[in-house]
């Protein structure tokens, strides 16, 4: 909804006045995309991610066009966005876009840490695929925490991976680990890597929009 | 024929990569039960098998504090959180450590 309001003209830019500015966006991808070696792919226009909708569609896994517009994905160091960086839209307000590039290359970290095993046991096994979302959705606690100094729901968090096939077992375990997660970066611990490098750009250029101090 | 044989190649090495997440029995844990294993948080996940969950030295690295690995018990805007985590050495616990 913000990032629809923010697309309009005119009534949009008050809309962006007190967010971060689309090209600040488009600065903090490249950052990231330099830092970790990644390449930025639009989701819709993706050949392989046609296919891919076609094929979770076909299962009964997920709608075609839900994949294509509210997903990111991310495949080795190329990350398949559903929207243009920097551009808002309905869905992905120009904050939720640094957030979900910082998510996302936190499984670039996960790809070249864990290697053949990550993507194996992500596509295989539903305990590891919520282990590493779960990883993941740390660093959207702690850039919600940089931003706002308050943490967002953990439970609402966990339970979006029933979307990925997850059962609601591992839904408690992604949901006790998040609140626990919440913990230490309530006590000012930078969990994940991917984050880390997002405090340095963040603090550096947009320090404006932090709400609590971190290391 | 070579396209095919790359593809079963793929195929073949993801269930042999996905093996490693099944094939050796399990650990027996409680779903959602928590650990320190030296100063690594570790969590039973819904296979009963316990995986890492935060690498406290790593935390440290990136924090520029140290963090050990230790046992919360936290009332939170979504209720109570016991378990062990990350946090900052020294730190008094306020709901007290096992």
């Amino acid at each position: 909804m913000k990032g629809r309001i923010q697309a309009l003209p005119i009534v949009g830019a008050i809309f962006r006045w007190r967010d971060i500015k689309p090209d600040e966006v488009r600065a903090f991808w490249r950052h990231m995309s330099e830092r970790f070696d990644t390449t930025t792919v639009n989701k819709q226009e993706a050949t392989e991610m046609q296919l891919v909708a076609h094929a979770l569609d076909l299962l009964g896994i997920l709608d075609r066009d839900r994949f294509l517009t509210h997903f990111t994905t991310t495949i080795g160091r190329r990350i398949y966005a559903p929207f243009e960086v920097g551009n808002p839209q309905g869905g992905w307000d120009l904050w939720s876009q640094v957030v979900i590039c910082v998510h996302e290359h936190q499984h670039v970290v996960q790809h070249d840490r864990d290697g053949l095993s990550y993507e194996a046991t992500y596509l295989t096994d539903r305990a590891s695929r919520a282990r590493y979302e779960a990883e993941a959705y740390r660093s959207n606690l702690e850039m919600h925490f940089w931003r706002y100094g308050t943490m967002p729901s953990t439970r609402r968090l966990a339970e979006l991976l029933l979307d990925y096939g997850c059962r609601r077992d591992d839904v408690e375990v992604v949901a006790q680990s998040l609140a626990l997660a919440a913990v230490s970066v309530r006590r000012g611990a930078v969990m994940n890597e991917a984050t880390r490098a997002a405090f340095d750009w963040l603090e550096e250029h947009v320090a404006r929009l932090r709400s609590s101090p971190v290391a | 024929m070579v396209t095919v044989a790359v593809r079963l190649s793929v195929v073949l090495l993801v269930f042999v990569a996905g093996c490693f997440a099944h094939c050796r029995p399990p650990d027996g844990c409680a779903r959602t039960e928590t650990r320190c294993v030296g100063n690594v948080a570790q969590i039973c996940d819904a296979n009963a098998y316990w995986t890492v969950f935060a690498d406290c030295d790593r935390v440290s690295a990136q924090s520029g504090e140290r963090f050990v690995c230790e046992f919360v018990d936290e009332e939170t805007e979504e209720g109570r959180i016991t378990g062990h985590t990350c946090t900052p050495a020294g730190e008094d616990q306020e709901g007290g450590a096992q």
